[in-house]
Order: structure tokens, then C-alpha cells, then sequence
């Protein structure tokens, strides 16, 4: 299809976002350029603004407006418990559930040696750090649950083991609402191992 | 279109678009293959727990017949080796050996022989307490399925028998006798021991590699000759390898 030169500039970019395939992208620079002037810049000024303010947070790695960020910088949560996340989507993934009130420690990635990912590649010395001043009494893991959140969450916990925390691991087990007989092997097998009482 | 069945191994899986997986297997029947795993990385999939890396399945999967990149229709488990992935040290080596496999191997080269010994070695690294010596029999296995296979019954140059071996010839992938040696950096020294071990990879039966060990104090000297073999072969630096090296001077 024929496109002016700046709506096809636009699509190219629209493109470039996850998720986003030609059609899709078409239909946001078409829905852009019916929007007002003033829609339009709204959307350009919040790009530019997410880009000028936001931050690395400096205790948990996690990105925010401030430094620290709203969590690290929130006394009222609890001090004793840290859960230790692959990215900061994460972080927003369980804040969403509203379910968890202890820290996060962000480690920027995971295990994974195909990629050329290894532990000193990961924020690990400062989570250990963090641990042994901090006072923290357990320690969350929620590395994905696949072959390198695993191997992820094998390391640190051997690794801060001897510092005398209590070490926990997401369960893993069938998702809401589905039908035992649809689970997969994995899955299902895992949540046999991960059973509890009740 | 026509669906395709086969038997594979998982080498590798990328992420694409929104949630979506690209898996590179090995497969019996077509040889390295990539598939996209539509809506792979939902807890909701079918497919996501079972196309970790290194497991063993059964795929049906369709596209047209030239295609580079097939759609994965359906897969049911065999053997997961998910015990691979409870040990770093055990993913860093299995991951060398996938990446190994991926550079040296074209799409669509059928090799038998290379996925029954992938799946053995899987299953020995999985439960076997000296994972090094297991990759030890899988990098001369491998040289020798690539067409390398070290030459150790006579010097490569002059094809006379060896009485004392002083070196082996990384090119000519054998080994050089005491007239024929040459001082370059492709000859390099390898102990009686060392080529014993060797011989032993190469003829040992899958069944039995459990039981081979390295002799004490040869470790080193075999895994830099046969990283230094297959290091010709691939001529470019694996990521995998080096994070294995690294991870070998940080136990030291
Ligand atoms: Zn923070």
C-alpha cells in the first residue's frame, strides 16, 4: 500500500514495538493521524517524558520515577522479606495481585548460558549485600519458572544459604481454572512435588 | 499443507512478538528444524511446559515444504531432562553442547547417530557426578560424527606405528611421531594417558560411558586438546564455552 513519506515513517516505528505487525501498526498511525493535534502531542510529550525521568532505582534495580523507588522508599512494608525477580515487570506483575509487602531485588536477567548470561552478569553480589545488612529473613524466589529461573534460583540459593536466611521458591503448580486433563507433564508433575497440606 | 511427524530435542528457544516462542530442535527424521510456538509463553498453552530446552518429544508440526520456519501443531513429552536445569554447572554444559550442535550442524541434515548420543549424554549428565568427563566423551564423539575422528593407530605423516607419543597434530586431527614432529602451535604435547582415554570415547558402548574416568591429573591436558580440535573445526568463539571456562577458574 501506498503511504506519504511521514505516515510511512511513522508506521516503521509503530512497528519496531512488541506485539505490533504491519496491519496493527497501520491501524495506530491511521487512528494518530484522525486523533486532534493536541491527542497527538499528548502521546509524544508522555514518550518523551518516560525516557527524560525514568531511572534505575539503586536498591532493587528495579525503574522508576525516584530514586529510590516507591517501594524501596516505603517504610511501612516489610523488612524482613525480599523477593528476588528477573526484570522489573516483574515487580509490577505481583504488585498488581497486591498480595506481597516486602522488598524486591531486581536481577536484571537470568541464568542462561546459551546467551552468553552468566552469574556475574546478574545484580547477585548485591543482593547478597543486601541481605547481610539489611536483616532480611526470608528470601522469595520468583525467577520464571522454566529450565533458567530455575538453574537461576538453584545458584542463589546455594549461594546465600550459609548466610542463614530462609530460602523459598514460587510454587509451581496447575493455573486457575484449567482442567487437570489439559495440564502439560511438566506441570502437572511439578505440582505433585510442590503439594502441601491442608 | 502437509504436517509432519518426527521425534526431537529442544536445542534452543527465543522469544517472538507478544507470546510466542521460536524453538530450534533437532529432529529424528529432518535434522535441525525451526518451529514457531504460537502463544507458547501463556501459563495457558498447552506447549509451554513442554518445550524446554533438551527435552525429548514427539512433534507434529506443518508448513510448506521450503519453508525455514514450521508451525509447531502439537507435542507430547518423552523424557524432559528438567534435572538438567536444578544444577548451573549442568545447564552451562548441556547449553555448550546445544550450541556446539546449532553452529555445526545445516538445517535439515538428518544425523541419527547425533541424536542418540545427545540423548544419552543427557541422560548421564542428568544423573552422573562427574559431568566433565561425560562432556569429555561427547566432544570425541562429536569430532568424530563431523568426520574428524582423532587418528591414534599411526603417525599421521608417515603412517608408521607410534612407539612413544610426544605429539598430536591438531589439523590432521591425529597423532606425530618423534621424526616426523614439527615446531608449530598446531602440534601440541599429549600424554600416553590422555590418548588412552580417547581411544576408550571413541569405542565405548552409550550404555557403558558411566563408567569411563579421567585419570587423575590428565583432566586439563584432554580438555584443552579437545577444545583446541574442535576449535578449528568452528572457527568462531562459543558464548556457552566461555561461561563454562569461567565458571572452572571461579570453583579453582
Ligand atoms: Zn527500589
Amino acid at each position: 500500500m501506498y503511504h506519504p513519506k511521514s505516515v510511512s515513517t511513522l508506521i516503521g516505528e509503530l512497528v519496531k514495538l512488541p506485539g505490533v505487525g504491519q496491519k496493527t501498526a497501520e491501524r495506530l498511525a491511521f487512528f494518530i493521524l484522525k486523533a486532534s493535534k493536541n491527542e497527538a502531542e499528548k502521546l509524544a510529550r508522555a514518550i518523551l517524558d518516560v525516557k527524560g525521568t525514568i531511572r534505575q532505582c539503586s536498591i532493587c534495580n528495579s525503574i522508576a520515577d525516584s530514586d529510590p523507588c516507591e517501594i524501596c522508599g516505603n517504610p511501612k512494608r516489610d523488612k524482613t522479606t525480599l523477593c528476588v525477580i528477573e526484570e522489573p515487570h516483574d515487580l509490577f506483575a505481583i504488585e498488581k495481585t497486591g498480595g506481597y509487602r516486602g522488598y524486591y531485588h531486581v536481577l536484571m536477567g537470568v541464568l542462561s548460558p546459551l546467551d552468553g548470561v552468566g552469574p556475574d552478569d546478574l545484580s547477585i553480589d548485591g543482593l547478597v549485600n543486601r541481605i547481610e545488612k539489611d536483616g532480611i529473613k526470608e528470601v522469595i524466589i520468583a525467577t520464571n519458572p522454566n529450565m533458567e529461573g530455575d538453574a537461576t534460583a538453584m545458584y542463589i540459593s546455594n549461594l546465600i544459604k550459609p548466610l542463614e536466611v530462609k530460602v523459598t521458591r514460587i510454587a509451581r503448580g496447575l493455573p486457575m481454572g484449567g482442567d487437570l486433563e489439559y495440564a502439560d507433564e511438566v506441570t502437572l508433575m511439578k505440582s505433585f512435588e510442590g503439594r502441601m497440606e491442608i | 499443507m502437509p504436517l509432519y511427524h518426527t521425534a526431537a530435542v529442544v536445542l534452543r528457544r527465543r522469544n517472538f512478538g507478544e507470546a510466542d516462542r521460536i524453538i530450534t530442535f533437532f529432529t529424528h527424521d529432518f535434522g535441525k528444524i525451526k518451529c514457531i510456538a504460537k502463544g507458547s509463553r501463556r501459563f495457558k498453552s498447552k506447549l509451554s511446559g513442554n518445550l524446554e530446552p533438551f527435552t525429548f518429544l514427539r512433534i507434529i508440526y506443518f508448513g510448506k515444504e521450503n519453508q525455514n520456519i514450521y508451525q509447531i501443531n502439537s507435542c507430547d513429552i518423552i523424557r524432559s531432562f528438567h534435572k538438567i536445569g536444578e544444577d548451573y554447572k549442568r545447564l552451562s554444559i548441556c547449553s555448550y553442547i546445544v550450541e556446539l550442535i546449532d553452529t555445526m550442524f545445516k538445517e535439515k541434515d538428518p544425523n541419527r547417530e547425533l541424536l542418540g548420543l545427545l540423548l544419552s549424554i543427557f541422560s548421564l549428565i542428568e544423573e552422573s557426578s562427574d559431568v566433565d568427563t561425560v562432556l569429555r566423551i561427547f566432544e570425541v564423539r562429536f569430532l568424530s560424527l563431523l568426520g574428524y575422528k582423532p587418528a591414534l593407530d599411526v603417525c599421521v605423516r608417515c603412517n608408521r606405528p607410534v612407539d612413544r607419543v610426544i605429539r598430536f597434530n591438531l589439523i590432521k586431527g591425529g597423532i606425530i611421531c618423534k621424526n616426523c614432529f614439527r615446531n608449530t602451535r598446531h602440534e601440541i604435547e599429549i600424554s600416553r594417558g590422555a590418548l588412552n582415554f580417547i581411544k576408550k570415547s571413541l569405542t565405548i558402548d552409550l550404555s557403558m560411558m558411566g563408567r569411563l574416568k579421567i585419570p587423575k591429573g590428565l583432566e586439563k591436558g584432554i580438555r584443552e586438546m579437545l577444545h583446541s580440535s574442535l576449535s578449528i573445526r568452528i572457527g568462531k568463539r562459543l558464548k556457552s564455552y566461555e561461561l563454562l571456562i569461567s565458571n572452572h577458574s571461579r570453583n579453582s
